[in-house]
């Protein structure tokens, strides 16, 4: 599909973000929650106070959270902590990587977005040089210098072992030409003697987010050209490279804003013994395929979790066409704000991290260590299924002005969208959200939605409903229908307009609403689209008789779990936001697990925008 | 090649000595800039950053690390009347003091001392080592690697899945670099009696750009890059005492062989005393002790037309 071009102001919008170096609000690679759209994290130190001490900020992508933590809590007991007689502190915050460089590039809130930071730790060395290109732009000294990569991972392919077995691997190695071959095959899996798996399906996130869906973009362009280095915008130019790309991007179940969304629905769908109908493949870290085969796919066990290792485990399939490592830089800051101490303190940090006691934590967690001294061993193995001798080909990092290109090509070559939003305007929404400005619930949350359409390609099919009892002219339903899903690029001024009318009402008829939406996207369901509905609300089921509620949450999750996945699966996925110390996140979790989507979590109304960010990556 | 020699020596003659006493050494490292020279007296040393570890050696003096030709530049243009002793190779010392010496305004460089003496060597990523072997008629060269570069494993004899066949260089502009490109240079050329002049376009220059290119401006970290980043090249040039170690390289002597002469040179005083402290800590990072007297290298003239041709060809 070639899609017309988009409006100059989403294109001027795209190149704002891009241009400077993908650059997106909210950014996330592989964060350890699929839960959290937010992906900013407290590392949550266990001597949280640093008393007298001289702070080291450190700012950090999500997927490296709870090491970096731990080797921060080890650090702040140990000598290399004191200077003279004064002791250093780490301190360790999540904060996705495009996020991160934006707010360095631009100015960093510390009201709004914690501590600025002293050491930087993005997913990928790549960000550094997005920060530094962006601060160049604007006549600013570099930020990001020299830096220490102090472990590495590389972008695989996972697939169930037995997907991959169909495919004749490990003896007929694979690449993104075969995951083309394989979308673009009427007949799915049934080519390969397994017509019970359906059609192939691939999870990617997006590319303008998450590091992962970055360089698994870079590597479908390197692929189509038959190339390993110097890709260039001439390439990009191609026919041949716009066809390759859509094809491989027909198969994409849905985008996100992290590699954890899938990791999850995947583990689940594992455990209720079919790992084979949600998704095929999808393009992670080594790191996470590792995670998951020990069974925690998110990276994080929880209190009281333990590992369950799944059904069927993935193997890490490197792209026999060549990968890209996320190098996970430690870059001390060159910046106004890092004093001497710090600047210190934040060196004997880096030192102390690649010690190779340290570096073995690192290994522990999966990841392959900076430190040479330290061998490459377990759990980079087989038995995880991985290949410590893999990758055989490293892509070269295009130059930034070529990555902006592919990005804003991959805008017009993603898989387009068809989604029903569908806001709560029960009498709640009328809460006041914003202290400093008086704004209600229902104030932001139109604000998001109306900000959010803009982030819609023109292309994408978008439609609204509202949600509330006593609507119709005999006050009796708890739901309208007030734009169908239409192309963006012919509504969306008539959506603002009818998203700025919306008023606050009466009560809250959640699991009727869902499955009434849900029903009218399955019943216009159009492969060739992510059929969504993206479900915002602030309260708990509400419709005025709770005897039914029960009944009525059965049939929703019965109805949504029904045709996500398998042979002739219609999926279309609810993503719920959960708006507001009232709602139930519990719920709208389940709910979001049936259709095989992801929850979001906007407990904090301010938070709305960004949240809404992270909700649209997916699309 | 006495010719060579003479010119050599007379490089170093070039090399003046100066004496200017410091001492008042305190606790902690500081890494003061260009134009913050602590005021206590304090030794400032600089040094390559390939050799930003051995230099912890140097007990409170304000150690500063960058790449030679950043503190070259300096030198040569006489903005760097901050450095008491400068740690890096004897090539880029005979680099700078043919600059110095036809550039007005420069600062004069000191006493040289040798600190230690090491080889490049080609880093053959293990598992290609018999590929590489059997491409290059039994022996890796640098001449092999660059008449090859670029072709896809598939049709010379490798895995198809290893894609085209690719040779890691360091920076240049540091230590260690120029010296493998040197290595390269005289692996081209089959000795190291070239001139300048020999550069033609089209012959060394493109086959310098066709092998440097994997690694555009130079590898920051090529070691690691070989061991730990698979996939990234088939081989690299390296120190030969680094890569013999790793059971993940094979290490191939190179002919004619060029040896990496660390040095120290010492600007202002005797600060560095005998340099014992320093030359242990290269021992102990695995180098020979000592350097004696120069080897045949490339003449300073041609070694900074090199690192010129370098800087054009990875640009």
């Amino acid at each position: 599909m070639t899609r017309p071009p988009r409006t100059p102001r989403l294109r001027r919008r795209l190149l704002a973000v891009l241009l400077a170096g993908l650059l997106a609000a909210g950014c996330v690679e592989s964060a350890s929650d699929s839960d959290a759209a937010d992906p900013d994290q407290s590392g949550g130190n266990v001597d949280d106070n640093p008393g007298d001490c001289a702070v080291v900020d450190l700012s950090v992508s999500s997927e490296k959270i709870q090491l970096l933590t731990e080797l921060a809590r080890d650090f702040n007991r140990s000598d290399e902590a004191k200077i003279g007689d004064r002791c250093v502190f780490a301190r360790v915050q999540g904060k996705a990587s495009g996020g991160a460089a934006q707010l360095l590039a631009t100015g960093w809130d510390e009201e709004t977005e914690g501590p600025r930071p002293v050491i930087w730790s993005p997913a990928a060395s790549s960000w550094g040089a997005v920060l530094n290109q962006r601060l160049a732009d604007e006549g600013e000294p570099a930020m990001a210098g020299d830096f220490t990569s102090f472990m590495l991972t590389p972008l695989v392919i996972a697939m169930p072992a037995a997907m991959a077995d169909a495919l004749g691997w490990p003896e007929n190695p694979l690449g993104y030409a075969d995951i083309l071959a394989l979308a673009q095959d009427e007949q799915g899996w049934a080519s390969y003697g397994h017509p019970e798996w359906g059609q192939f399906r691939l999870g990617k996130t997006n590319p303008n987010f998450s590091t992962s869906g970055l360089s698994a973009l870079v590597a479908q362009a390197y692929a189509a050209n038959g190339k390993t280095a110097g890709l260039s915008i001439e390439d990009l130019q191609k026919p041949s490279t716009a066809q390759f790309a859509e094809g491989v991007e027909s198969a994409v179940v849905h985008y996100g804003d992290i590699t954890m969304t899938f990791m999850n629905n995947w583990f689940r769908a594992d455990q209720r013994g079919n790992p084979y109908g949600y998704v095929s493949a999808v393009a992670v870290e080594e790191k996470t395929v590792i995670d998951y085969n020990r069974g925690d796919p998110d990276g994080i066990l929880q209190e009281g979790e333990q590992p369950r290792p799944p059904r069927v485990p993935l193997v890490a399939i490197y792209p026999e066409e060549g990968t890209l490592y996320s190098d996970n830089p430690l870059y001390v800051l060159d910046a106004p704000w890092v004093d001497a101490v710090e600047k210190e303190g934040a060196e004997r940090f880096v030192d102390f991290v690649q010690e190779p006691a340290n570096q073995a934590k690192v290994l522990e967690f999966g990841f392959r260590p900076g430190n040479l001294d330290v061998a490459i061993d377990d759990p980079i193995s087989a038995a995880n299924g991985v290949d410590p001798d893999q990758p055989q080909t490293l892509l070269e990092v295009p130059e930034p002005a070529v990555l902006a290109r592919l990005l804003d090509d991959w805008e017009d070559q993603r898989k387009p969208a068809r989604v029903l939003l569908v806001m709560d305007v029960s009498g709640s929404m009328g809460d006041p959200a914003d202290p400093s400005t008086g704004a209600t619930k229902l104030d932001l949350a139109k604000e998001a939605t109306i900000t959010a359409l803009d982030d819609f390609n023109d292309d994408d099919e978008v439609g609204l409903w509202v949600f509330t009892t006593g609507l119709g002219s005999d006050q009796t339903a708890d739901y309208a229908p007030l734009i169908e899903p239409a192309r963006v690029g012919d509504v969306r001024e008539e959506l603002k307009n009818r998203i700025r009318d919306l008023v606050p009402l009466n009560g809250t008829p959640l699991y009727l609403a869902a499955e009434a939406a849900y029903e009218q996207q399955l019943s216009t369901y159009d492969p060739s689209r992510i059929n969504a509905v993206v479900l915002l609300t602030d309260g708990m089921n509400d419709d005025g008789d709770t005897d039914d509620d029960d009944e009525q949450l059965r049939d929703l999750l019965d109805a949504l779990s029904a045709e996500s996945e398998g042979q002739q699966s219609r999926p279309v996925r609810v993503f719920p936001i959960s708006y507001g110390q009232g709602a139930d996140l519990t719920t709208l979790r389940r709910i979001a697990e049936a259709s095989q989507a992801a929850v979001y979590d906007s407990t904090d109304p301010r938070s709305i925008t960004k949240v809404f960010v992270a909700v649209v990556s997916n699309f | 090649m006495a010719k060579r020699v003479l010119a050599v020596i007379g490089a170093v003659a070039l090399v003046l000595v100066a004496i200017v006493v410091r001492s008042a050494l305190d606790d902690g490292d500081t890494t003061p800039g260009r134009d913050d020279r602590p005021s206590d007296g304090q030794l400032v040393a600089v040094c390559d950053t390939d050799f930003a570890d051995q230099c912890r050696a140097l007990d409170g003096a304000a150690v500063r690390v960058e790449p030679s030709a950043t503190t070259s530049a300096a030198i040569v243009d006489g903005t760097a009347e901050d450095i008491d002793v400068w740690v890096t190779t004897s090539a880029w010392v005979e680099l700078t003091a043919a600059r110095v010496a036809s550039h007005e305004g420069s600062i004069p460089l000191g006493s040289v001392q040798p600190l230690a003496i090491g080889d490049v060597a080609l880093g053959v990523v293990a598992g290609r080592a018999d590929a590489l072997q059997g491409l290059c008629g039994g022996q890796p060269s640098w001449r092999c690697l660059g008449d090859n570069a670029g072709r896809p494993w598939a049709d010379v004899g490798g895995q198809p899945t290893w894609g085209a066949v690719r040779t890691g260089l360091p920076d240049a502009d540091t230590a260690v670099g120029l010296e493998v490109l040197a290595s390269v240079a005289a692996g081209y050329f089959g000795s190291t009696t070239f001139a300048a002049n020999d550069f033609a376009p089209e012959a060394f220059d493109g086959w310098l750009a066709r092998l440097a290119a994997p690694s555009g401006a130079g590898d920051r970290d090529l070691l690691a890059t070989l061991v730990r980043r698979q996939g990234t090249y088939d081989a690299g040039g390296v120190l030969a005492h680094e890569a013999a170690p790793r059971v993940e390289l094979v290490t191939v002597s190179l002919q004619p062989s060029v040896p990496v002469r660390v040095v120290a040179v010492q600007r202002g005083g005797d600060g560095l005393g005998d340099g014992g402290a320093l030359r242990a800590a290269f021992v102990d990072a695995g180098w020979t002790p000592g350097g004696g007297e120069p080897a045949e290298l490339l003449g300073p003239g041609v070694m900074g037309a090199l690192h010129d041709l370098w800087k054009d060809v990875t640009r």
